[in-house]
């Protein structure tokens, strides 16, 4: 009993990251039909801040942080994106993977390809133990992380003017165009939001890995990728349930793996993916699309 | 001129693309023994560029997948390579029946082709299933997995450490030689009944649909046949080499193909072809740059350049178009008269919403 | 309030409308009738800022808006009621009345909420509920008075009566014709000719994408009939 508690509480560790990581991608994919590959350098580039502000104190670290992934989010946006804007998915998709390329080779120029180790408080990595069960630091820190901002982010869609704009512009982006409301002001707010949503989980992986470096952002895209594509493209609440159960099958495949094919425990988890696509090829929750 | 167009008929852009390519191989030794390895990189790169243009560029659906035959390509060929006295040294837990398999190159090249094409197969199961965006994902998840699988089967592949040993059979004419195969085939491909279908679904897919191309089985055709192409890149690759590791078949090369596709144009051969030599010429002249700026600059002028395209001339270099004597012609007379290039795009961009300012 | 012209609109090689002018008086209700792929949505795509115009010119109220986005088009005064109602149905019946809003900052909006829901009572009914549980008629008075929300001068209308009950089609005309009496200048796209010749101070037929004939009352419905496409029935539909 203990254990499948422990267990829970890791894959609940897990899901909660890669709600974060997924989140962001569903809502940009939402607004602009870009699945943004290079969500994964804007991780990359909070890391960096994280690690050029370390000096200073942690939370003040972490808020410049933040405002600079942002402000990338937002340059990023007016400077590659705009100019391909309303061109097919595939197109947008392959131009953000060129804008990944591009920053990752820039961050591997100028820090060079060994990671920077960033200290962080050793609050993250004691651990808590409740009844047997051993509840990690990070896992604390991530699972109250996603509770604020996944909540945060529900609250600010379903209450504010802005956060209905959007949800109008993810239904039916010309018509929000023709009562008012103003594509470049709704695009860029959703770039901005998923800065947020970068930064947080750039916060998160350097506490976890305790080091940034230029080529960190692919894993947790890849994920994004997988949990977003799993739950169906597009889809808000499909994200959030892919990236449950991609946690949890991560850990499923953890336990269950034996040892020496843990370390290939990725490649099980997207081959099950894959064949849950095999059954569901438009995702567990496939999304509304816009009527033309 | 004409005449020798009508002659030449269908078969024109391949022979002329031909003759470029066989242009190029020849001048390039007398650049010394560095020129003649850039060309060989070259006439690879085209032939992995129009193996995922097979796929890619006929059927519209991008994919981040396609090294991952490269890989398989490339172990396999280089598993049924190595002299068996150095494998079982190399390699003792390989399976037995892989352990003792010693073949010749040309045999190698067309079972690592064969591989991956199954493996291709295996894939298409359920990835051309997908709709044509998440398709491109899931062929992403491919490559990741096809790279922890050669990253950590050791037995097989020795894991991160590299394969070394692997006869180095590739030369300037043997990398010709594939990759003016791998045009033909392709260009056969893309002119069959099965291209023309497959084409038909890139440009209207619903349109396809309804005139009855089954757009699954045609997407999973071209998957298997691009797997072919890639893998047998692949084993030619790994020849040439001679040590390689599952790095040399992830992101880089994923990256590399994709930007030589674009630059060069995804919707014709002729750009998957001209993408490959385009980078290698700019790929040279970065690298002497960065004797200056030092390490990276390659790969950032890379991807300034890819980005320069989608943003300017998105349906790239060649515009879309296939090379032929006509198309040459008026290339000349146009030079001529210096007038403006007009591309076949100029059409006004009437449903584009304009930009709030 | 609103004059077209020569306008000229492409899709890629094939014109659409070739050279068509017009004019809106402010105060006006000018219809514009016309067979299907006569050109009329293209018509009000252009003037919405949806397309751009290959050539000709577009003017509100003395300003060339040719190049103009559709959300800046609002801000001068222009709504559109588009074809197929297009209400956001993840929205709720409200929030799709707030959107509406979106070019206002004013405080009276809540209070433009409530006269909506006044005017058109099944929508207080289902405030709350997303919108897309609504039938098509409710649909469609939600989208009309979405448009109003923005307290247009401007209302441009494509097709409100398309695909409704009869009784339905008549609460569209007179709302229309209530509008009219408000002082709001309407642009009504129809296929159905009669009512909007009845309707309008004037009604242009469109075939082919050019203007072939400009009615003013229902003494030119037998020309209106004939222009059309000889006298088929659609003029009666």
């Amino acid at each position: 009993m203990t254990e499948i508690i422990q267990h829970l509480v890791d894959a609940a560790g897990l899901a909660s990251l890669y709600a974060l990581l997924a989140l962001p991608v569903a809502l940009v994919y939402g607004i602009m039909n870009l699945v943004n590959f290079a969500h994964g350098e804007l991780i990359m580039i909070g890391a960096y801040g994280l690690f050029i502000f370390a000096a200073i104190t942690l939370p003040l670290a972490a808020f410049l942080a933040l405002v600079i992934v942002v402000l990338a989010a937002l340059a990023m946006e007016r400077a590659a994106f705009r100019p391909v804007r309303g061109s097919s998915p595939e197109t947008l998709l392959v131009t953000s993977f060129a804008v990944s390329f591009l920053l990752q080779n820039a961050a591997l120029m100028i820090f060079g390809s060994r990671p920077k180790s960033v200290e962080t408080p050793s609050l993250f990595s004691q651990t808590v133990t409740i009844g047997g069960v051993h509840i990690e630091g990070v896992t604390i820190l991530s699972v109250g992380l996603a509770v604020i901002c996944i909540g945060g982010l529900v609250i600010f869609m379903k209450r504010t003017a802005f956060g209905m704009a959007m949800r109008a512009a993810a239904e039916d982006f010309t018509m929000a165009r023709l009562v008012g409301i103003r594509a470049n002001a709704v695009i860029s707010g959703t770039f901005a939001i998923s800065g947020v949503g970068a930064g947080v989980a750039a916060f998160i992986l350097v506490v976890q890995g305790g080091s940034a470096f230029a080529t960190m952002g692919l894993t947790p895209v890849i994920i994004a990728f997988v949990a977003t594509m799993m739950g169906g493209l597009g889809s808000f609440s499909g994200a959030l349930i892919g990236a449950a159960l991609l946690g949890a099958g991560t850990v499923a495949f953890d336990v269950l793996l034996p040892t020496q094919l843990r370390s290939s425990r990725e490649a099980f988890v997207y081959g099950a993916v894959l064949v849950v696509l095999l059954i569901r090829p438009q995702g567990l929750v496939p999304a509304r699309r816009e009527r033309v | 001129m004409q005449r020798l167009g009508t002659s030449l008929g269908k078969i024109q852009t391949p022979v002329l693309l031909t003759i470029v390519i066989a242009a190029i191989s020849l001048l390039a030794p007398l650049g010394g023994l560095a020129m003649e390895n850039r060309a060989i990189v070259m006439l690879i790169n085209i032939a992995l560029v129009v193996g995922l243009y097979s796929f890619a560029g006929l059927s519209g659906v991008l994919s981040f997948g396609h090294m991952s035959f490269m890989g398989i390509g490339a172990y396999t060929g280089a598993l049924i390579t190595i002299p068996l006295t150095a494998k079982s040294a190399l390699l003792p837990e390989l399976p037995s029946f892989i352990a003792h398999a010693e073949f010749s190159f040309p045999i190698a090249i067309l079972i690592g082709g064969g591989v991956a094409a199954f493996v291709a197969l295996v894939v298409s199961l359920p990835v051309a299933r997908l709709p044509a965006l998440a398709m491109s994902l899931a062929l992403f998840a491919v490559l990741v997995i096809a790279y922890q699988v050669e990253s950590n089967w050791n037995s097989v592949t020795r894991g991160r450490q590299a394969l070394f040993g692997v006869p180095t059979g590739t030369t300037l004419g043997v990398a010709l030689a594939v990759a003016l195969l791998v045009i033909f085939f392709v260009y056969g491909y893309q002119e069959s009944r099965f291209g023309l279908r497959l084409r038909a679904s890139r440009e209207n897919e619903l349109a396809a649909a309804a005139i009855g191309v089954d757009v699954v089985r045609e997407r999973r055709i071209a998957l298997v046949l691009s797997g072919f192409v890639i893998g047998v890149a692949g084993v030619v690759y790994a020849q040439y080499l001679g040590v390689f590791t599952p790095n040399d078949f992830y992101l880089d090369v994923t990256f590399l193909t994709i930007a030589m596709l674009v630059i060069g144009g995804t919707r014709s051969l002729t750009g998957a072809v001209i993408g490959p030599i385009l980078v290698a010429v700019l790929t040279y002249l970065l690298q002497r740059g960065e004797t200056v700026t030092g390490p990276g600059l390659q790969q950032i002028g890379l991807a300034l350049a890819m980005l320069a395209v989608l943003i300017f001339r998105p349906s790239g270099l060649s515009l879309g178009a296939e090379l032929t004597i006509s198309s040459l012609r008026s290339l000349v007379v146009r030079g001529r008269r210096r007038t403006p290039s007009a591309p076949a795009s100029s059409a006004p961009a009437q449903l584009e919403v304009p930009d709030e300012n | 309030m609103l004059r077209v012209d020569s306008l000229e609109v492409r899709y890629g090689r094939l014109t659409a409308l070739h050279g068509i002018s017009f004019e809106v008086g402010s105060g006006e209700c000018v219809g514009l009738i016309g067979a299907n792929g006569a050109g009329k949505t293209t018509t009000l795509s252009a003037i919405a800022g949806v397309l751009t115009p290959a050539a000709g010119t577009i003017e509100l109220e003395g300003a060339i808006v040719n190049r103009e986005a559709p959300e800046a088009i609002v801000r001068r005064g222009v709504a559109l009621v588009p074809e197929g109602r297009r209400i956001f149905t993840t929205l709720s019946v409200e929030e799709n009345l707030r959107i509406g809003a979106s070019i206002r900052g004013d405080d009276e909006i809540a209070a433009d909420v409530e006269r909506m829901m006044e005017r058109f009572p099944v929508l207080r009914r289902y405030a709350g509920t997303h919108a897309g549980k609504l039938s098509g008629g409710e649909q469609q008075q939600l989208a009309i008075a979405r448009a109003l929300m923005s307290r247009p001068r401007l209302l441009l209308l494509d097709e409100p009566s398309l695909g409704l009950a009869p009784l339905m089609v008549d609460l569209v005309f007179d709302l229309v014709a209530q509008l009219r009496e408000e002082g709001i200048t309407i642009l009504l796209v129809e296929q159905n000719g009669r009512r909007t010749v009845e309707l309008a101070d004037r009604t242009y037929v469109l075939a082919s994408g050019s203007i072939v004939l400009t009615a003013t009352g229902p003494e030119d419905l037998g020309e209106v009939e004939r222009a059309y496409f000889g006298g088929d029935a659609a003029v009666e539909a």
